[in-house]
């Protein structure tokens, strides 16, 4: 016996006349409420941003137009080239490491090992700490005859020297941050088919072969988004440097947001910050267009 | 938030003295006693001041013995970390969230505060006095130093004023087979006496404080000596690189390099105790200031047993030279005329809190014969500071001192954490200043 309900086809040519007319505009509607807080905290912060950059602005005055004299000053200011390669030193020292791991990690992690489930929490927990926490706790690990010195049994000047205070926030950067991308890998891995392996498998293929045939394909879309986020993660750095060493010593530790936040916040001068926000947002939508150009020139969607 | 013009300045004067002229009447309106407030309504104020136990206690007190003379003015008080207090102020007060009246680090005060116009001048009537000479006849000579434009216009009242001092541990003299009544009377013979007492102890001889915002603060007492300055007398070039300014860090730099009297690197990185390796015996010798002793006595008792006040050692003992630095009281510039006159009297009713300050919270408010006060004589080692507090000594600051602050910092840092040249780290230091002053 046939339905009574109308099936949605029908009910969709039934009402197509009244949504014709008007479907395009209910659509946008139903967008603008979005847009419009987009535009607000998003868009027009990101323009302001760029327009201030052009101005001497000390927040205490009316801005005063100053063309380019905030790009010249980064240009030549030494601290701002500092804090631009330490920044670069953080992102390489960081995150390749922290992905290489995370991978390793994850495929250690999606097998039916006992105890995975807890292991998969351990290895989040760090993610969940606040930067202050995590601050106090490795204090104590690097500080002079610490935690740190004695298990390796080495005196390292971790937070006060130029040359290992950046080790240090690396390490502790890489702790925080590798539970986050084991989560991302473990989701890519739980994606893949098990049939797929189960066909490589029947095709003689080994467990390299499966992961070099198998899961760094299908991990592709996966790892495109892990390497997105870990380039602005690391370009957009600024709570280890802060709680820990506040850019010390001697700038060793000085990131391109930290340079922002203290022009900004500590020096009251808002222009040259805005120049250098702006440059840094700059630089992340050309990284962003970048890889997303090899994902697709390496064939994917 | 627009910066107040000259013009605007005179006006907001003029409209003061016309407020101070209808005053009578106005308290007369509000049916207020004589310790009523001048404006014809209740008058609210937003009060912060960093975060120091023993201060705040003293000031809360202060505050309730405010509001029961004048009832038509609340105090809302606030207290700011330290590590969040200047950014959070210089913040609030740009985006007209931030306090009425509030205390501020002196530097601060003559090289960011004032040239931002974002203060108000005192007023001296609503201080209790009948003017400028009278108010700065009530303090020891040159006490108001700290708080004074470079045009001579006095914004700020001592808080607390810091002279400079030096504190050994008789102890670890002793252990060194050093005399402490023999104590070091240049940074030389700091030098050596650290360098005996690291040997003899395995403690710090002498370590300056390694902590963030402190390196120029303690440079600066190097600065006096040497005649040494960071910028000229226009505020416009970087001088730091120069002899006295290369003698001073040279000084600090043999310290840490060629006298090995103590390790930057194991200094304590607690900010909130920055004096804790002398507190705990750690090490045998300090600069040390008024404030710093108190947290020492409240914190750490014991250590007072083995401890003597000295004077501050010196570059040349025939010529010597004193360093002080404080925080002084000081209201907003975009105050309301009647939060302002209203915020000076409350200034003026803390100020005259002096005693307590000292006996409770180790602050000297350098009011005139203080020294001679019950507080003053009981104050520990109260002869040595009286001498210490003769005449005080500002060091001479400039426009964008924080960002010069910052940058002071690192050069320091080079030096004595990083080993390098003394001369080099200057230059680089002052092409930075110079890119900052000018811009």
């Amino acid at each position: 016996m046939a339905s009574p309900v109308i099936s949605p086809p029908r009910l969709g040519r039934l009402i197509r006349p009244w949504h014709s007319n008007s479907g395009a505009l209910v659509g946008w509607l139903f967008a603008v409420p979005a847009a419009v807080l987009f535009g607000a905290f998003a868009i027009y912060p990101m323009g302001r941003v760029v327009y201030l950059s052009f101005f001497q602005y000390s927040l205490f005055s009316s801005p005063k137009f100053d063309g380019l004299a905030n790009y010249r000053y980064l240009f030549a200011d030494p601290v701002a080239h500092t804090a631009v390669a330490n920044t670069l030193v953080y992102l390489v020292g960081t995150y390749v490491p922290t992905i290489v791991l995370a991978l390793l990690v994850a495929l250690a992690l999606n097998t039916k090992m006992p105890g995975a489930g807890l292991l998969r929490l351990i290895y989040f927990l760090p993610v969940v700490i606040s930067w202050v926490a995590v601050a106090v706790i490795w204090n104590l690990v690097f500080q002079p005859q610490g935690l740190l010195d004695q298990i390796l049994h080495i005196n390292v000047d971790w937070l006060t020297s130029s040359t290992w205070a950046p080790a240090a926030l690396i390490i502790v950067s890489i702790w925080k941050e590798l539970g986050f991308f084991v989560i991302l890998f473990l989701a890519g891995l739980q994606r893949i088919p098990r049939e797929l392996y189960e066909a490589a498998s029947t095709d003689g293929a080994g467990g390299w072969q499966r992961f070099r045939y198998v899961t760094v394909p299908q991990l592709r879309p996966m790892m495109l988004v892990v390497t997105m986020l870990a380039v602005f993660r690391g370009l957009a750095v600024f709570s280890p440097q802060f709680v820990m060493t506040d850019g010390g010593p001697a700038n060793s530790t000085e990131v391109v947001n930290l340079y922002v936040y203290n022009n900004a916040f500590v020096y009251g001068n808002f222009g040259r910050a805005s120049a250098m926000a702006a440059l840094m947002f700059a630089v992340l939508i050309i990284l962003g267009l970048a890889q997303f150009a090899v994902y697709h020139a390496r064939g994917g969607e | 938030m627009n910066a107040l013009t000259d013009q605007q300045v005179s006006r907001r004067t003029a409209l003061k003295g016309a407020a101070l002229l209808l005053a009578p009447a106005a308290l007369a309106a509000c049916g207020s006693s004589g310790g009523g407030s001048a404006s014809s309504g209740p008058v609210s104020l937003n009060f912060w001041t960093h975060t120091d136990p023993p201060l705040v206690t003293v000031t809360k007190a202060a505050i309730a013995s405010f509001r029961k003379t004048n009832p038509s003015i609340s105090v809302s008080y606030t207290t700011i970390p330290n590590t969040e207090f200047f950014t959070k102020m210089l913040t609030s007060m740009t985006t007209g969230t931030g306090p009425d009246v509030f205390d501020m680090n002196d530097d601060y005060v003559r090289g960011d505060y004032i040239p931002r116009n974002l203060l108000d001048p005192v007023d001296p009537k609503a201080l209790g006095y009948g003017s400028l000479s009278q108010l700065t006849a009530a303090y020891d000579p040159g006490a108001l130093g700290g708080a004074t434009g470079a045009g001579g216009k006095v914004y700020g009242v001592p808080l607390e004023l810091d002279s400079a001092g030096f504190a050994i541990n008789t102890t670890l003299f002793a252990k060194a087979g050093l005399d402490p009544a023999d104590y070091p009377k240049t940074w030389d013979e700091v030098g050596t006496m650290g360098a005996k007492i690291v040997k003899a102890t395995g403690a710090q001889g002498f370590n300056f404080v390694y902590l963030t915002g402190w390196a120029l603060l303690q440079l600066e007492i190097l600065l006096l000596q040497t005649g040494g300055l960071v910028v000229d007398s226009s505020g416009k070039r970087a001088v730091i690189n120069q002899a006295g300014g290369v003698q001073a860090l040279q000084i600090w730099s043999d310290l840490v390099n060629k006298y090995h009297a103590g390790n930057p690197h194991t200094a304590t990185l607690n900010s909130a105790v920055p004096y804790y390796d002398f507190s705990v015996g750690k090490q045998g010798m300090t600069i040390m200031f008024p404030w710093a002793m108190a947290q020492i006595q409240q914190q750490y008792p014991d250590i007072v047993k083995h401890m003597q006040l000295v004077p501050l050692p010196q570059v040349n003992p025939g010529n010597a030279h004193r360093f002080d630095y404080g925080y002084s009281w000081v209201v907003s510039a975009h105050s309301s005329l009647a939060k302002q006159q209203a915020a000076w009297k409350f200034v003026g009713h803390l100020a005259k809190a002096h005693s307590q300050y000292l006996s409770q919270a180790g602050l000297v408010q350098p009011v005139t014969n203080w020294q001679n006060s019950t507080a003053g004589k009981q104050m520990p080692f109260s002869s040595q500071w009286a001498t210490s507090y003769q005449k005080s000594e500002f060091f001479p600051v400039a426009a964008n001192w924080s960002q010069i602050t910052s940058i002071m910092q690192t050069a320091v840092e080079n030096v004595t954490l990083n080993g390098k040249n003394v001369q080099s780290s200057l230059n680089s230091a002052a092409q930075q200043i110079n890119q900052a002053v000018q811009q």
